[in-house]
């Protein structure tokens, strides 16, 4: 080599990282620095648009709309007129946009490489697929395909069936962990109608509820607390009566009028020594006569109060108490679900909640239950499967009778018990095919990952699983663009279809999953035209219509009649063994967690990091244990407890939970993975690898609420990562109670009753310091020139009234503001830090003993107070007070001094310990209205400034002022009971002001003097003290009887 | 002066400093400058380190963001702020005792109040390094100035920081004046007796001071004047710093007490650190015939009045409380005597309360290493009481469901230690450039020497004001700037041996 050629060659090694640089970026550029020279006709740059859809982070379906600016997605609200969830969408609703901007998201086709995967192209990947399914075909196996999904209730799930069956296979089975398959076979036995029906909690008076988390998470959550907050809001003497029965104290226990803490297992037996007693004293409904009455009576009559006393702890007396208000004061409901209807005898358990609402008369009444009439689309339109036959499944993989396996958005290794081996025999299975966005446990296994697009970029439509009689549909559009190289699932099955078969070709003539989907609507357009029920002219029309609306649902609610009425028989038709098999000292209570779900939440960081309700803990699995217990086991919190099932250990730290018997641990599902991104992956621990691997006998349902475990303790510490005061130090127990501070206000009924009605003068002065009046002493500054402008008129005094009475602590509002507010991801080391980041918070304090013991939610935004002590403090003004009554922050100004912090009494004020992170592309979701906090400043609630100035921009232009309900901040927004309330508090016609008048009212440490601009109502309900006292004023009357 | 006074003052000569002369004193103070043994180039050299370790430690955390330290919601201040008021607290024996004793004419104040003095001033530097620590974004402290700008906005007058800005820049500025103006007549007794770049060093610092009688008249009116104004300003900046955690509303620190019980913690504190000081100043710059051990036990008799005025106060503190019957209080209360604030409590209780008492002893008071242990333990036991201010307020709030819990990072710890090195490395440099002890003063302690003849050919002079101020001169009239053969020969060679030993 001579020196010239080294030259070159020095050169051309020098240039080519230079180039590969060059075509690496013009391969991969996907940014535009301008994004639209000519935007298109619909988008304004700077204004947003919304665009409806449903929500497909459960399977209730609700309606929501998306904020969409600049072809990016920013925000989830409720869409307001879909009859489900009316504007409201609950905490994992609002984390929507985590899923389209994961991080961890499968970005393109992948292929099964060794044991990881490799990048491929839709081009290959597809034929490669469709290559081997027409060869499982061709082998006569095409009925040993197998396609496993969640819940697809809608044309998709159409599609993919009549797909399936045309190939040859009848296999399209949707699973979920958490179904209604036990309460749709009651129903079907005592109503004769498959499914849920629609629980009219807006209009009944008094609701027993046997376990069924309503509020919680349990079928459709924003429905009920829609309902709830209905059920709530009403003159006293129309006023709800809700009464819980359920072995840990949920949200909807803390949300009841009465709660009871009973023995796992025993919800069926107390509904029917309800039953007993209301048949015994004769209150059963008119229509009941003779000879039915007379069989009801036999058959009822092994339920006595005494015996059922004896075995759910009751008393005999409250029995007949609950009986007799349940009976006189209709419309009553008895709703029996969630852990009642997981257990071995959850069809009991439920078959016993209908017997009680049939005594008294509920079914088919307004404030009952009521059955929806089918959707537009007739029936759900999907074969959901149970874990019956997901077992079954399981032992045909085991014996290689299944040839195939489709997947999509399903994690059955996640979700079924370990020793059912589901693992093992999916590995069994020769070829796996995967349409997940996320390399799940499941997905893990896939020969083929074809990465489906997020619910947010798919087009679609799904009927929600409860309806309220108007036949909701759904219809799904994709708000943004695929984010990545993804496909929709319908648009892949098309074209496999094509490349499987001739025949199948001509089947299925469309060529894209659009296409068929407007085919589908296009046939009911026609159908309902020719009927009359549509008015538009054409079919354009009416499309638009339905994409706007966000789907189609009916004007008038219409229900079906009872299809039959439930039998005496029906009851020895039922298994009602309580008894689970395994030994074990204590009952495992599994429930879904809040914000975690059945799992499927645990990689949105929002979901981790957002605390359990009443628990607090974020990020991880605790096991809840009664304080009794852990005394006696000398067990404090974080230690790491042994969980000790016949199917197998788990270790979990404990947590000294106030609301749980003796005899009962708790965990919450949902964490535990061993992949499903950075966030999920390694976080915590999954407890149904240790569940009880049994089927409720009639409907073939997990009973995962039915496990015996020992619990021993491994001597090791594991931190709880929480939000409340550290329960370890000594002298701050009570740091878990108010003390005298009363800062979660009770008021009893009866003295609700004695005040309803009054009507106080409104709470409207409060901005004490009138800047106006009087010399300050800053004259001379250029400030009065400022306060003499036009601008300066008080026009606003930005205010929220909080009812306590219908917040049922769900924290969806502090999801809705992450998302609207740009709050930073708090890690798990910064939890462990105590370094949450909620500028609204959903505080919580106990009250009594076990099992008298209440928990009181409080949501806590900023107060916004009239006389902060917050703002004086700040040396450089950083913290102000602005003509609308906000206290304001100005990030820049901020040196961080964190005086506004510590002088805050309600801690409402954050600092930002660290510069805020958001693993690309979650930074794609911030809000763009408002900045992004930098580190080493202090920020807050700002009441969502930018939309009060965004509404009241466009007041000023049309010059009026904002009305009432214009602006509302985030959390009120969302809030699924309608607790929160927001306005101005100087218009004396808002509907805050109207509030404030209330005299339930009341501000939290008013002896502060703070003036804060967040007025509470009182809830009403009997705290424990009140109960004591009317135990004692009892017993004299007792006597004198 | 009446000639009462004059009269008065040839005769006022403190008995404990019999047989000591002029010359010996500015001798022994010029040795102190120029003569430096190894040890304290060690210890220069570590707090050194220190200083620079700190500083890196300081850039660590400006550069990331204060969750490197310890805090959390809600308790946002660290050890941050137990080290302002720290070392604000020691700021104030210095120079308020110096100057009460000043104004009372307590001459026994002359041989300690120098160091004292130089004490205050590098504490208030020292609160200044903690404060910039503190700022989240320090590179904006200025905003906390007011000076004029295009926004108009001015800072906070509302706000206890800002009053903290204005009494505190105040005090550090008085007490600046007064420990310079007190060491003017020294710079000059220096400058004449070493020689080249100290001499050029003094020269420019004592503002070519002669000894004049129209310099002394001056000099002391000045004096006095600045001591009348520091008084009530050493009293009102600790009352300010009280004011900042009683203007927020937190139980445990929303009270009225707050201002007395941190101008006698100051004060307290303070004295123990003037004890410290005057301890380690006379044993290792020999001044042991100056500092005598009955300047330790009129020091020590005050640190014994004031520890039970703190002991008063901190009853009081609970007593109210229970009296009012705020449980929320109590509940601050309580985690001190029995939660997790508990061991800090009653070590404090020990320490500032307890051992002190030993101090009715005449033997401990005269005891150096009892009273340096006694001072040091009261040194601990007030900056654990800042801890147990700060901490427990912010995490026993109004609402108990914030409450959390407060253990310190390694980052905190390690600021705090800075701190230390800062103000060390400031007195170490402090006591080789500026004489550490009062030349002019203590020789006004000493019997006015027997009138020489050649001195009385010189001067004249017959006032007492003049005395001093005939000694001073007298001092380098007889041996001349650096014109003593014996004292010049020996300053030189010592010069070149520290020079020596610094290479």
């Amino acid at each position: 080599m001579n020196r010239r050629d080294f030259m070159k060659l020095l050169g051309v090694s020098a240039g080519s990282p230079f180039f590969t640089r060059i075509f690496k970026y013009k391969k991969d550029a996907k940014e535009y620095l301008i994004p639209f020279v000519i935007p298109p006709d619909d988008v304004v740059p700077g204004l947003p648009n919304w665009y409806s859809t449903v929500c497909r982070q459960c399977p209730a379906g609700c309606g929501i709309q998306v904020k969409i600016r600049e072809g990016r997605a920013k925000k989830i609200e409720g869409n307001p007129s879909f009859p489900i969830n009316y504007g409201r969408v609950c905490a994992r609703g609002q984390a929507g946009l985590q899923v389209l901007y994961n991080p961890d998201r499968i970005k393109r086709p992948l292929v099964k490489r060794g044991n990881g995967f490799k990048n491929t192209s839709w081009k290959r990947a597809v034929p490669a697929v469709a290559e081997k399914l027409r060869k499982i075909r061709e082998e006569g196996n095409g009925s040993k395909v197998v396609f496993l999904t969640q819940s697809l209730r809608g044309n998709l799930g159409k599609l993919i069936s009549t797909c399936m069956e045309r190939y040859g296979s009848n296999n399209l089975l949707s699973y979920e962990l958490l179904n209604d398959q036990a309460l749709s076979t009651a129903n079907e036995l005592c109503f004769g109608y498959k499914g849920i029906p629609d629980y009219d909690l807006d209009n009944a008076k008094y609701i027993l509820s046997f376990g069924a988390g309503f509020l919680d998470t349990w079928i459709s959550p924003v429905r009920y607390s829609v309902g709830y907050g209905n059920f709530r809001d009403r003159p006293f003497d129309k006023r709800g009566h809700l009464v819980h029965f359920e072995p840990r104290l949920s949200l909807t226990g803390a949300s009841a009028d009465e709660w009871f803490p009973i023995k796992p297992e025993s919800e069926g037996v107390i509904a029917l020594g309800i039953a007993h007693a209301i048949v015994e004293e004769g209150l059963y409904q008119p229509g009941l006569i003779g000879e039915e009455a007379r069989s009801w009576k036999d058959v009822l009559s092994e339920y006595d109060p005494q015996t059922v006393a004896s075995r759910t702890g009751l008393s005999a007396k409250e029995i007949t108490r609950i009986a007799k208000e349940f009976a006189l004061s209709g419309p009553s409901l008895a709703i029996a679900g969630g852990s009642a209807a997981a257990q071995v005898n959850g069809v009991f358990n439920a078959v016993a909640s209908n017997v009680l609402n049939y005594l008294v008369g509920s079914v088919g009444i307004e404030g009952g239950l009521k059955f929806s009439v089918p959707s537009f689309f007739g029936d759900t339109l999907e074969k959901s499967i149970s874990y019956g036959g997901m077992l079954d499944l399981t032992k045909r993989m085991e014996k290689g009778e299944v040839s195939a396996v489709l997947m999509h958005n399903v994690n059955p290794v996640f979700t079924m018990p370990k020793n059912t081996r589901f693992e093992k025999a999916l590995e069994n299975v020769p070829f796996i095919v995967s349409f997940s966005s996320f390399i799940d446990e499941s997905t893990k296994h896939a020969d083929f990952i074809l990465p489906d697009h997020t619910f947010l970029e798919s087009w679609g439509d799904y009927i929600p699983l409860v309806d309220t009689g108007r036949r909701t549909v759904g219809v799904l559009q994709p708000v943004v663009k695929p984010y990545y190289d993804t496909r929709a699932l319908g648009d892949v099955i098309l074209s496999l279809v094509k490349m499987v078969g001739e025949d199948l070709s001509q089947a299925f003539p469309w060529k894209t999953f659009k296409d068929y989907l407007k085919n589908s609507w296009k046939i009911f357009y026609d159908e309902s035209r020719t009927r009359g029920e549509i008015q538009e002219d054409s079919f354009e029309n009416f499309w638009e219509k339905v994409l706007a609306k966000g789907g189609w649902w009916g004007e008038e609610k219409q229900y079906l009649p009872s299809p039959a009425t439930p039998r005496p028989e029906v009851l020895s038709r039922v298994p009602r063994d309580a008894e689970s098999e395994s030994k074990g000292k204590f009952h495992l209570y599994l429930y879904p967690s809040h914000a975690r779900y059945d799992g499927r939440g645990a990689n949105q960081p929002w979901l981790q990091q957002l605390p359990e309700p009443l628990v607090t803990a974020t990020w991880g699995t605790w096991v809840e244990i009664s304080p009794e217990l852990a005394a006696k086991m000398e067990i404090v919190e974080g230690d790491l407890l042994e969980i000790d099932a016949p199917t197998g250990k788990i270790e979990v730290p404990a947590y000294i939970y106030p609301g749980i018997g003796d005899e009962v641990v708790a965990i919450a599902i949902g964490q535990g993975h061993t992949s499903y991104g950075r966030y999920a992956a390694g976080t915590g621990v999954n407890p149904l690898e240790i569940v009880n691997p049994k089927a409720e006998a009639l409907s073939g349902a997990l009973a995962w609420a039915s496990t015996k475990v020992n619990i021993s303790k491994t001597g090791t510490h594991e931190k709880v990562l929480k939000t409340d005061p550290d329960k370890a130090q000594p002298g701050l127990e009570k740091g878990l109670r108010e003390l005298d501070r009363e800062i979660v206000q009770w008021i009893e009924p009866e003295k609700a009753e004695e005040v309803e009605g009054e009507k106080l003068e409104a709470i409207k002065a409060l901005p004490t310091r009138d800047l106006k009046k009087g010399p300050h002493f800053l004259s001379g500054l250029g400030l009065d020139k400022y306060r003499q402008s036009k601008y300066h008129k008080y026009k606003y005094r930005w205010g929220m009234v909080i009812d306590l009475d219908k917040c049922t602590g769900c924290e969806a509002c502090m999801v809705a503001c992450y998302a609207e507010n740009n709050l930073p991801i708090v890690e798990p080391l910064e939890m462990s830090r105590r370094r949450h980041k909620n500028w609204i918070r959903v505080d919580r304090y106990w009250e009594g003993e076990y099992p008298e013991i209440v928990a009181k939610v409080q949501p806590r935004p900023c107060y916004h107070c009239g006389n902060a002590p917050c703002e004086p403090v700040c040396p450089v003004y950083a913290a102000f007070h602005s003509v609308d009554g906000l206290n304001g922050q100005v990030y820049q100004r901020c040196i961080g001094t964190r005086f506004c912090n510590v002088g805050c009494p309600y801690r409402v004020r954050l600092f930002n310990w660290f510069a805020p992170k958001w693993p690309k592309p979650l930074d794609e979701q911030l809000n763009t209205d408002i900045s992004v906090r930098p580190v080493s400043i202090t920020d807050k609630c700002t009441f969502c400034v930018q939309r009060l100035r965004a509404a009241k921009d466009i007041a000023k232009d049309e010059g009026r002022l904002v009305r009432d309900g214009e602006a509302q901040p985030a959390c009120v927004q969302t809030c699924p009971s309608g607790a929160m309330v927001f306005g101005n508090l100087m218009d004396s016609e808002s509907q805050v002001s109207k509030l404030t008048r209330n005299p339930r009212r009341y501000r939290v440490l008013e002896e502060l003097n703070t003036e804060p601009a967040v007025i509470y109502l009182k809830a009403i309900r009997k705290s424990p003290e009140h109960k004591e006292e009317e135990e004692l004023s009892e017993t004299p009357d007792a006597t004198h009887e | 002066m009446s000639s009462q006074d004059e009269e008065n003052h040839t005769e006022d000569y403190d008995k404990e400093f019999e047989g000591v002369e002029y010359s010996k004193v500015t001798k022994d103070v010029v040795r102190s400058l120029t003569q430096t043994s190894w040890k304290y180039y060690l210890a220069l050299g570590i707090t050194f380190l220190f200083l620079l370790a700190g500083a890196g430690v300081y850039y660590y955390q400006t550069r990331w963001g204060l969750g490197v330290w310890g805090t959390n919601e809600p308790i946002y201040w660290g050890l941050d702020i137990p080290n302002f008021i720290f070392w604000i607290g020691l700021s104030h024996s210095g120079t308020l005792l110096s100057a009460i004793l000043l104004l009372t004419r307590s001459n026994w104040r002359k041989p300690i109040y120098r160091s004292a003095e130089a004490m205050t001033f590098f504490a208030l530097v020292t609160a200044q390094v903690v404060i910039l620590t503190h700022l989240a974004r320090p590179w904006r402290a200025f905003y906390a100035m007011p000076y004029p700008n295009i926004r108009t906005l001015w800072t906070n007058l509302r706000s206890a920081l800002s009053w903290d800005i204005v009494a505190i820049s105040t005090y550090m500025t008085l007490s600046f004046l007064f420990l310079y103006v007190g060491t003017i007549p020294d710079f000059a007794a220096a400058r004449d007796h070493t020689t080249g770049w100290r001499k050029k060093f003094y020269t420019v610092l004592s503002l070519g001071w002669k000894g004049s009688d129209r310099e002394w008249r001056h000099l002391h009116r000045a004096y006095i004047l600045l001591a009348a104004f520091v008084v009530p300003l050493a009293a009102s900046v600790h009352s300010v710093v009280g004011w900042d955690w009683a203007v927020t509303i937190n139980p445990g620190m929303h009270s009225t007490i707050f201002a007395p019980y941190f101008v006698a913690g100051a004060i307290f504190s303070g004295i123990a650190g003037v004890v410290i000081i005057m301890i380690l100043v006379r044993k290792f710059l020999r001044f042991q015939e100056y500092i005598k051990i009955s300047h330790i036990e009129r020091l020590a008799k005050m640190l014994l009045v004031l520890s039970l005025a703190w002991s008063f106060i901190n009853i009081f503190e609970i007593v109210i409380p229970w009296l009012k019957e705020a449980n929320f209080e109590l509940m601050t209360v309580a985690s001190k005597w029995r939660g997790s604030y508990a061991p800090l409590y009653w070590t404090m209780l020990t320490v500032n309360g307890v051992f002190p008492l030993a101090m009715f002893s005449k033997r401990i008071r005269t005891s150096l290493p009892a009273m340096f242990f006694i001072a040091a333990g009261v040194e601990l036991g007030m900056y654990l009481e800042r801890v147990l201010i700060i901490i427990p307020g912010q995490n026993i709030g109004h609402l108990p469901a914030t409450w959390s819990s407060y253990i310190p990072s390694w980052v905190e710890l390690a600021l705090t230690a800075w701190t230390f090195s800062v103000f060390t490395f400031l007195f170490l440099i402090f006591v080789k450039l500026v004489p550490a002890l009062s030349i002019y003063e203590v020789k006004e302690l000493l019997r006015v020497p027997r009138r020489s003849k050649m001195v009385l050919a010189a001067n004249p002079v017959s006032s007492s004001q003049g005395g001093s101020a005939l000694d001073q001169r007298s001092d380098s009239k007889t041996h001349g700037s650096g014109g003593d053969p014996e004292l010049a020969t020996e300053g030189k060679d010592k010069a070149k041996s520290s020079r020596e030993e610094e290479e």
